[in-house]
């Protein structure tokens, strides 16, 4: 089910029910001219990984994420209305608040286009665009949020969305099932820190080798990562002890 | 030291972003990423620019300090630039930075509306962990791939 080292293929996880309002995911033809499949769902995510996303051609990525339509959930410290449209600036306190635009329809006089106070949390969803290095979402909904609780519902749905499009390696047992422990990724402690300091064995291999194992894996290029690359993202680690990591079997 | 208390004694508090923001403090930590904490991790953000939300237990006669417990029962002081000029209850969202202190010297409060639905405090503060379990799912930064390194907007 998984397909495993196809660079850019998004893997089709697929959320059932949610009341975030996710579509339901397309399925993967294969038809599409690059050998891809287009992300159809909708994905929440914060602000940061918004900005965070890499952009290639017309595609953001997140991670292994491909990403198009997106939510996100955030208080308006800003907006700004003209007659064709209304900007929000939505604070979701993961990065600088984020530019949202509102396309005002002139024609349809049963929508309301009225402008919604700063200090309201709205939950947003709309296409990520990104002009002249100014990311923005221009929005298709802006919806008021009447239960506070759909803030910690985000919250958990973010981390499980990414989650679960992360590499395949790291679930266990596949399809849309909500796994919330990870296997050997990254070291981590039940406070959950991430330093290398620890001296727990996960899989056999320590928290140094573990994050290089991760690194590694996380590398799609067919001939893998560099040495300056991971000399680069593991800056903490001296590059002896990155070299004396023993064989690492496992890399496919 | 940048963030000393005479120093964010100055920041003005504004509710709902649209006050008097003329201040260092004030733009720094609304530009800033601003984590989400309980109060059993405010030591670990000292001078740092966070995001608490908690029940609203005490507010001080002055009306310039509150007291809030988060969702485990623990009690966090923030402090406010200018007194209250409005009644406040239940859940608030204060964002600010974390004096030497542990304090939280607000910038900012949202109170969560809960006149249709009550706000699970409890079920946010199991949230709170989630997200700090899974930083590389929920970042509170952003990250440059380009130039390999955490920038700040």
């Amino acid at each position: 089910m998984w397909n495993q080292g196809k660079y850019g293929e998004a893997s089709m996880a697929g959320y059932t029910q949610s009341p975030g309002g996710f579509g339901s995911p397309a399925a993967s033809q294969g038809g599409d001219k690059k050998g891809r499949t287009r992300a159809q769902q909708i994905v929440p995510c914060t602000v940061s990984q918004l900005m965070s996303a890499v952009q290639a051609e017309d595609v953001f990525k997140v991670g292994e994420v491909e990403i198009a339509q997106v939510t996100i959930v955030g208080v308006i410290r800003n907006t700004d209305k003209s007659t064709i449209n209304i900007q929000y600036k939505v604070d979701d306190m993961t990065a600088a608040p984020m530019d949202v635009k509102q396309w005002i329809d002139t024609e349809d006089m049963g929508v309301d286009n009225s402008v919604i106070p700063p200090g309201s949390y709205v939950k947003v969803s709309g296409n990520l665009r990104s002009f002249q290095n100014n990311r923005s979402l221009v929005a298709f909904s802006v919806r008021v949020l009447e239960d506070m609780n759909e803030v910690t519902s985000h919250m958990l749905e973010v981390v499980n969305a990414h989650m679960q499009q992360s590499k395949p390696q790291s679930m266990m047992g596949g399809g849309a099932g909500t796994n919330m422990m990870p296997t050997a990724q990254t070291s981590m402690s039940s406070t959950g820190s991430y330093s290398g300091a620890s001296m727990m064995l996960v899989n056999g291999l320590s928290a140094n080798q573990n994050q290089v194992l991760s690194l590694i894996k996380s590398c799609h290029e067919p001939q893998g990562i560099s040495m300056q690359d991971l000399k680069q993202k593991l800056s903490s680690m001296s590059v002896t002890v990155i070299r004396y990591t023993p064989p690492l079997g496992r890399v496919s | 030291e940048l963030f000393n208390r005479q120093f964010v004694s100055k920041v003005v508090l504004s509710r709902n972003g649209n006050g008097v923001i003329g201040d260092y403090v004030t733009c720094c930590v609304y530009e800033s990423p601003k984590p989400r904490i309980n109060a059993s991790l405010l030591s670990q953000y000292i001078s740092r620019p966070v995001c608490f939300v908690g029940r609203l237990e005490k507010v001080h006669p002055s009306g310039k300090a509150l007291t809030l417990s988060d969702g485990e029962g623990k009690s966090a002081s923030v402090e406010l630039s200018e007194p209250l000029d409005e009644e406040l209850s239940g859940i608030v969202e204060v964002i600010g930075m974390v004096s030497n202190k542990g304090t939280v010297m607000a910038v900012s409060y949202t109170q969560y509306r809960e006149d249709k639905i009550s706000f699970d405090l409890e079920l946010y503060n199991e949230g709170l962990k989630v997200l700090h379990d899974f930083p590389q799912h929920y970042p509170f930064e952003i990250y440059d791939f380009y130039i390999s390194r955490n920038i700040y907007i």
